[in-house]
């Protein structure tokens, strides 16, 4: 394959050049006497910058915010954002051994391309530009190995972050040149033929200069599958053997200095499909799936006054896609390519009594946009060009929050964004948050906001030309939800404890009908749903190193135009995380416990319920720099079926039996 | 059009920022006093003489905080406390062997579940909270009228093992006396 890259035309130079100008500035402000010097009577008397809330509030929201640490990451032996995200409360996964895909209290539409979340790297929008799709298998930009923590916000933050903050907002923040020490070479190898090598340098030097860079390789040869629906002769019986395999490699670097941070990451995955998706030749090697997504992230934070902050950022993305299905005498190739820069501004202000005001622009310039399709005749060495469209746009948004104590234990948290696309006009969407803290432990929130989802590129203007094709639709109008939610946090007695109760009401969904005037597929805004529920956590540290975090949700989505139970949408879940020290804190178990219960499938049949359990033995302390891990994942062997889409003529797929992996990670 | 709007509310940043920067130069970011204070306050803490180091000739600081506080933290590292070196540690997953642990604000929410995890640990647990100081921090640091201030529960003190000078108890806002726990 050929990748398409263009460099980027126009203008970050210039502007980099003036950010630089105001840094030099700052840096030349007086060094003070230095504080170890100074006595305590010295420092009581000291003014300071009020408290920064910037690099606290990563993500500030009313609403109950869950973490996930690297300590998690390693206990619980996960191998993909997705298998992260899995783990909190109310989220559940569904992977048709292409992609991953995160479902949220019960929304996940087979289909759907995760672009109902918005997935954040220190702040960096990682949703391409053509799909807007959240990518949380393993062509995520970032090795989990690289992530310091995961924040997951529910509910609607388009307030303040704008489309695809749907039904949620996931910030991964990595870890720092300064975690790393000065170097980590970290090995796997695992079960399905599956390998592993990441070599990273990290460091922090006495200037405060901090430097990471790694770079990771991943390797598997996948499973041997039997898919019944394609149990006849010509179909070799139904088995897909030596179909599975995926090849992925990373790049990352980061560097910081002072208020600057320079970030950039490149990912590329292969994987092969073996399931026959989209009628292609079953059985046959070729039908795979190559995504590759880069970015650089440059951003400034100063405090300007002692009661206000600023925080800039600019950013650059691609993404490139290259689908090829086989089919009887031709292979198709789906190609992608997508490339945008843009930047954004932040002020954040303590200036008014008791107020806590955030005010900020963000602009992005979808520079590509591009799809092309296009047959290659294995006969006559004919291509035929089924589709070239070039699009390019833009967007820009603004929004104020204001978090007003307005009684000592009361807080009203407001916020408004405005957002404008080139494509279909504008949107504004609210976010009003109470809480109310009658006691220091206890707080109680109410949550009631809007947020907008806008039409993809591939929504807009894919175009397949034969008898079951798909037309555009440029006319198309952004989705749209609006949620009222009660949160409860509480800390008893050592135990943490989270609740909420709440009620989504999703309009304009779009999706994908058959229009019977032409026969074609199109996509329109006519869906319609809601979701209801309630889900609690508790969470609890002892003082002999035992860890538990436990939670359960019960929800229930409908179609409300037919009445309907909604696709792929679990009515419980139930989630329980043990972790333990063993032989003195030498070895640590993280026992992972998952019940998804049953969900309805496209053509009307189910994914039954199952349990999931995953076991991972991590031992620390064996030998200093050393470490190893060990994990079991579907311990108990558990039969289970994802439900996916049309595009297949399965109607649900076999996930991964009892599987194992070995890792050893050396520091130095 | 939005996008030429964009782009001079980023300019007008830039030049509020370039405005601003005078107000700077007399004024101490809060992260730096806080690492001042830190570093006081070990000068006035005693630890139990039967618990050694780890490592001998260190003082390990444990950092559970993110952002500029771990970055102001992380500048006191060597620094020189009777005949120890300062030795910052983030983020440690075993704090058994710290003698210092600064909790920044970020992490006020999980305070239930780091705590218990300090719990025999002869450690100074310092932690960036609201004036009132939370369940087993010793020292509870907090900002009032653009100054720092501080707390000291003596029954956690107790707990930890610890002695605090008398000087560091005078110039606390507030002692809470162990009967009060």
């Amino acid at each position: 394959m050929t990748p398409i890259h263009r460099p980027p035309k126009r203008g970050i130079k210039p502007l980099s050049a003036g950010i630089l100008v105001v840094c030099s500035w700052v840096a030349a402000a007086d060094p003070a006497k230095p504080i170890t010097e100074r006595s305590l009577e010295d420092l009581l008397n000291l003014q300071v910058f009020s408290a920064s809330k910037f690099s606290q509030r990563s993500i500030e929201a009313p609403s109950a915010v869950t973490v996930i640490t690297a300590n998690d990451i390693k206990t619980y032996g996960y191998r993909t954002l997705g298998e992260v995200l899995r783990s909190i409360r109310g989220l559940y996964l569904s992977y048709d051994r292409n992609y991953q895909y995160l479902g949220v209290r019960g929304g996940n539409r087979p289909g759907d391309y995760n672009s109902r979340v918005l997935l954040l790297i220190d702040g960096f929008r990682t949703n391409d530009n053509v799909y807007d799709m959240a990518y949380i298998d393993r062509s995520f930009l970032l090795d989990v190995d690289l992530i310091d923590r995961v924040e997951f916000v529910p509910g609607p933050g388009s307030s303040l972050y704008g489309s695809n903050a749907f039904f949620g907002v996931i910030n991964v923040i990595t870890r720092q040149g300064r975690d790393i020490g000065n170097g980590e070479a970290s090995g796997e190898v695992a079960g399905f033929d599956t390998n592993k090598q990441r070599f990273s340098l990290g460091h922090r030097f006495e200037n405060g200069f901090d430097a990471l860079v790694s770079a990771t390789r991943y390797e598997s040869s996948g499973q041997d599958l039997y898919y019944p629906e394609y149990a006849a002769p010509d179909t070799r019986y139904g088995r897909a053997d030596g179909l599975d395999g995926e090849r992925q490699g990373s790049l990352f670097a980061r560097f910081a200095h002072g208020g600057w941070t320079l970030q950039s990451g490149l990912t590329q995955r292969r994987k092969d499909i073996p399931t026959g998706q989209y009628d292609t030749v079953f059985a046959a090697s070729g039908t795979r799936t190559l995504d590759r997504e880069a970015y650089v992230n440059l951003e400034y934070q100063s405090q300007l006054t002692s009661s206000t902050e600023l925080s800039a950022r600019l950013f650059y993305g691609q993404y490139l896609f290259n689908g090829s299905y086989v089919y009887p005498d031709f292979r198709n190739h789906d190609q992608t390519h997508g490339q945008w820069w843009g930047g954004e501004v932040k002020w954040f202000s303590t200036m008014l009594e008791r107020q806590k005001i955030t005010f900020g622009s963000e602009f992005q310039l979808n520079v590509h946009q591009d799809q092309y399709n296009y047959d290659s005749w294995s006969a006559t060495g004919n291509r035929v060009e089924n589709l070239d469209d070039h699009r390019d746009g833009d967007r820009f948004g603004f929004y104020l929050q204001d978090e007003i104590d307005i009684v000592d234990g009361l807080k009203l948290n407001a916020g408004l964004r405005h957002d404008r696309y080139s494509t279909f006009g504008g949107t504004i969407n609210p976010r009003l948050g109470l809480v109310y803290q009658p006691a220091p432990a206890t707080a109680v929130k109410f949550i009631y906001g809007t947020a907008f989802r806008a039409p993809n590129v591939y929504e807009l203007y894919y175009w397949a030309p034969g008898p079951s094709g798909q037309k555009p639709n440029p006319h198309l109008d952004p989705e749209s939800i609006q949620t009222y939610e009660l949160a409860v946090e509480s800390h008893w007695a050592g135990w943490l404890f989270t609740g909420s109760l709440f009620r989504y009401e999703i309009h304009d969904l779009i999706s994908q009908s058959l229009d019977p005037n032409d026969g074609f597929l199109v996509f329109r805004n006519i869906g319609e749903a809601r979701i209801d529920g309630v889900g609690t956590e508790i969470e609890r540290a002892w003082s002999n190193g035992l860890r538990l975090r436990g939670s359960y949700s019960w929800q229930y989505g409908e179609d409300t135009a037919t009445g309907r139970w909604l696709i792929n949408s679990p009515k419980h879940l139930v989630k329980l995380n043990l972790s333990a020290p063993l032989c003195d804190e030498r070895l640590r178990l993280g026992f992972e416990n998952q019940y998804t219960s049953a969900r309805k499938t496209d053509n009307g049949g189910e994914a039954d319920g199952y349990f999931l359990s995953n076991l991972t033995l991590t031992a620390q302390r064996l030998m200093p720099g050393v470490e190893l891990s060990a994990s079991v994942y579907n311990l108990f062997d558990v039969r289970y079926f994802d439900p996916v889409d049309a595009a297949h003529r399965q109607d649900m797929i076999l996930q991964d039996g009892r599987n194992f992996r070995l890792k050893l990670t050396l520091r130095f | 059009m939005g996008m030429v709007f964009s782009i001079l509310l980023l300019l007008s940043g830039w030049f509020i920022s370039m405005a601003a920067v005078a107000d700077q130069a007399e004024l101490l970011s809060v992260h730096e006093v806080k690492a001042g204070f830190v570093y006081n306050f070990l000068l006035f803490t005693a630890w139990p003489p039967d618990q050694p180091a780890a490592n001998p000739g260190e003082l390990p600081v444990c950092v559970y905080a993110r952002g500029a506080v771990a970055d102001s933290l992380l500048a006191l590292n060597g620094e020189p406390v009777d005949r120890l070196r300062i030795r910052i540690v983030l983020w440690p997953e075993f704090p058994g062997d710290c003698r210092v642990v600064y909790i920044g604000a970020s992490e006020r929410p999980r305070l239930p579940l780091i705590l218990p995890l300090l719990a025999k640990v002869p450690a100074l647990v310092i932690a960036e909270e609201e004036p009132e100081p939370n369940n087993g921090t010793i020292i509870g640091l907090f900002e009032e009228n653009h100054k720092i201030a501080f707390v000291v529960n003596l029954h956690a003190m107790h707990e930890h093992r610890l002695l605090l000078s008398s000087k560091l108890l005078r110039l606390a806002r507030k002692t809470i006396p162990a009967a009060e726990q």
